[in-house]
């Protein structure tokens, strides 16, 4: 899968409209998606909000036509996919990195379809660039802003566990499940058995997903991954293509070594 | 069957697995993880942190899957009759217990691979796909951990549906998971001819509906039976967390004959599961009865119960519980 070229201070992707209200954040006025728990908590980590940032990337999504008694990854289609989002990210990115922001956290990457687009899909990353007060730099080692998905409670937590989030990582197949044939079906009419095909491209799409994400986190030379979710969406390529999409924060140990406290139990005041 | 048989190597899957079914692909991921220097989790911050003072190091995220298909299921010879019918439909209990267990053991195969001792947050997703109709599938997924406390036989990394957090508020009662326990039961519940006329007559008045009642009853007792034969298996002293899910689906089952093969399992078009059926329909008797007795028309329930058995161990040091008033909104 390819990687978009990233240098740092380009703006390539981003929209006059973006750069004005850059500017904007730039002057002092920060804008945010937070809530006022996750405001507070990302400012005891020692972080300011700058401004939110936005990508965007309408593709069009290519053709491909697969072996109906075949199980096959449909590269055509899982590369466009994966694309797709990594150029949204990226733009994101590209806007963060404009406001000198460290990182982005609570990035939400959604996919949006129109009717005035067949084979055509928005792809969407928004979240809150943050800086760090003193200055400490947190930014991935590729010289990236991190990206993340967690809220600002779970951002505050990680730090507090001796770690810190280097990036969303992403792994995607596009599968299609093969037919059985007429005498497989007839041979298993009436039987209680296993449909091994259907299970194994189930398994090997997820598999396969899961593995790019994991390579990604090796690539950023990440500790682990935390907060893996994994989808399974069909994008109206009919019944049998099925997309499976995994994705997950990075995260690298720090050098400060702050366990945090035993957890206390407690019984809460509150009715509900 | 001999001729079919024989095709039945012509496999159109691309991707080699090994002898459990599990993909190649798998052991790859696995195996780079296995140094220790790296992890997967689906674990959420709160987890991860919880698992740091916990003492184990979140390993790998794994998997299981298995699709099966629900092989022929008659009804016994005696609801020929006309009278009430309850009874499991073992075949199709079968194929999800199969599906079940295949799904189980590829986890557990890929936890091992990872030298794992635990799986904690199993979620089990039982799918619909519209290319495999008439069939069941369970896709299982959790993380696996080490544990150097819990006690296990080796190769049998402990399943469990239980977060970081239960995991850890039950190691410090005293508790530790000792298998993930999980059952289907099937029913088939059928009025008496006699009954249905009956109902259609006194259709204005509140009735119960006691076969249907005995026949839900009947269900779930079957489902906890098997849960309680489960976890006496695993050597647990109770379960803790068990879920229920049920649903109820209209279907025409046949009646088996001794002289040979009729249709098979069928309910309408859309294979096994079919949509809800609303309590009017089930108070008028189901569909409109049908003529000869080579089949009944009724509803089929399916109760899902999932759950983590556990058992004793030494108890950790609990601190006493605090009072605290949250200042945040309640979610």
């Amino acid at each position: 899968m390819s990687d978009p070229a990233y240098d740092a201070g380009s703006l390539t992707g981003v929209p006059d409209v973006a750069r004005a209200r850059l500017d904007q954040n730039k002057e002092g006025l920060f804008t945010s998606d937070l809530t006022v728990n996750e405001f507070l908590l990302i400012t005891e980590a020692g972080f300011d909000p700058l401004g939110l940032v936005v990508g965007s990337s309408i593709f069009h999504i290519g053709l491909q036509v697969a072996n109906p008694g075949k199980n096959q990854e449909m590269t055509v289609l899982s590369e466009a996919m994966y694309q797709a989002r990594d150029l949204a990210m990226t733009r994101m990115e590209e806007e963060a990195d404009d406001l000198g922001a460290d990182g982005i956290v609570g990035v939400r990457l959604d996919i949006g379809r129109y009717d005035w687009g067949a084979h055509t899909a928005e792809f969407i990353a928004v979240g809150t660039a943050v800086r760090h007060h003193e200055g400490v730099l947190h930014r991935a080692p590729n010289g990236r802003p991190f990206t993340s998905d967690l809220s600002g409670q779970a951002f505050w937590t990680l730090l507090r566990t001796g770690h810190r989030p280097v990036g969303m990582v992403m792994g995607n197949c596009v599968y299609h499940v093969a037919r059985r044939g007429p005498l497989r079906t007839i041979g298993q009419t009436g039987r209680n058995v296993e449909l091994p095909n259907f299970t194994q491209a189930l398994y090997s799409a997820r598999e396969l997903a899961m593995q790019r994400m994991q390579s990604e986190a090796k690539a950023l030379g990440a500790k682990g991954i935390v907060g893996v979710d994994l989808q399974e969406k069909s994008h109206g390529w009919g019944n049998h293509t099925i997309e499976f999409f995994a994705i997950g924060t990075a995260i690298v140990a720090t050098d400060t070594k702050t366990a945090i406290t035993t957890p206390t139990t407690v019984l809460d005041l509150n009715d509900r | 069957m001999g001729f079919f048989n024989q095709r039945r190597d012509e496999d159109p899957g691309t991707e080699p697995v090994n002898a459990q079914g599990v993909p190649t692909a798998a052991e790859q991921r696995l195996a780079e993880i296995t140094g220790g220097e790296f992890f997967t989790s689906t674990l959420d911050v709160e987890e991860f942190a919880l698992l740091s003072l916990l003492g184990p190091a979140p390993v790998a995220q794994v998997m299981g899957a298995s699709v099966h298909q629900v092989g022929w299921q008659y009804l016994p010879p005696s609801a020929q009759w006309g009278d009430e019918v309850y009874c499991p439909l073992t075949a199709v209990m079968q194929a999800w217990d199969d599906a079940r267990r295949h799904a189980f053991l590829r986890l557990t195969e890929e936890a091992w691979t990872v030298q794992a001792d635990a799986v904690v947050g199993v979620t089990l997703k039982r799918g619909e796909h519209d290319w495999a109709r008439g069939s069941v599938d369970y896709v299982v997924s959790g993380t696996a951990i080490r544990d150097p406390k819990l006690v296990t036989a080796p190769g049998t990394p402990v399943l469990s549906d239980l977060s970081v957090q239960e995991y850890w508020k039950l190691a410090c009662a005293g508790w530790a998971p000792a298998g993930l326990v999980a059952t289907t039961s099937v029913f088939f519940i059928a009025q008496s001819i006699g009954t249905k006329w009956r109902r259609r007559a006194s259709v204005a008045s509140n009735q119960e509906l006691t076969e249907y009642s005995r026949g839900f009853s009947e269900a779930r007792k079957t489902a906890i039976s098997m849960l309680r034969g489960q976890a006496e298996r695993v050597g647990a002293d109770g379960i803790v967390g068990v879920e229920f899910d049920h649903d109820v689906s209209r279907a025409k089952l046949d009646v088996a004959k001794f002289y040979g093969y009729q249709a098979g399992y069928q309910s309408g078009q859309s294979g096994y599961r079919s949509s809800s059926v609303s309590t009017t329909t089930l108070a008028l008797g189901g569909q409109p009865s049908n003529q000869g007795r080579d089949s009944r028309s009724g509803i089929v329930v399916t109760i899902q119960a999932v759950g983590t058995a556990i058992r004793r161990q030494q108890r950790l040091e609990m601190p006493a519980p605090q009072a605290v008033m949250r200042m945040g909104m309640a979610v």
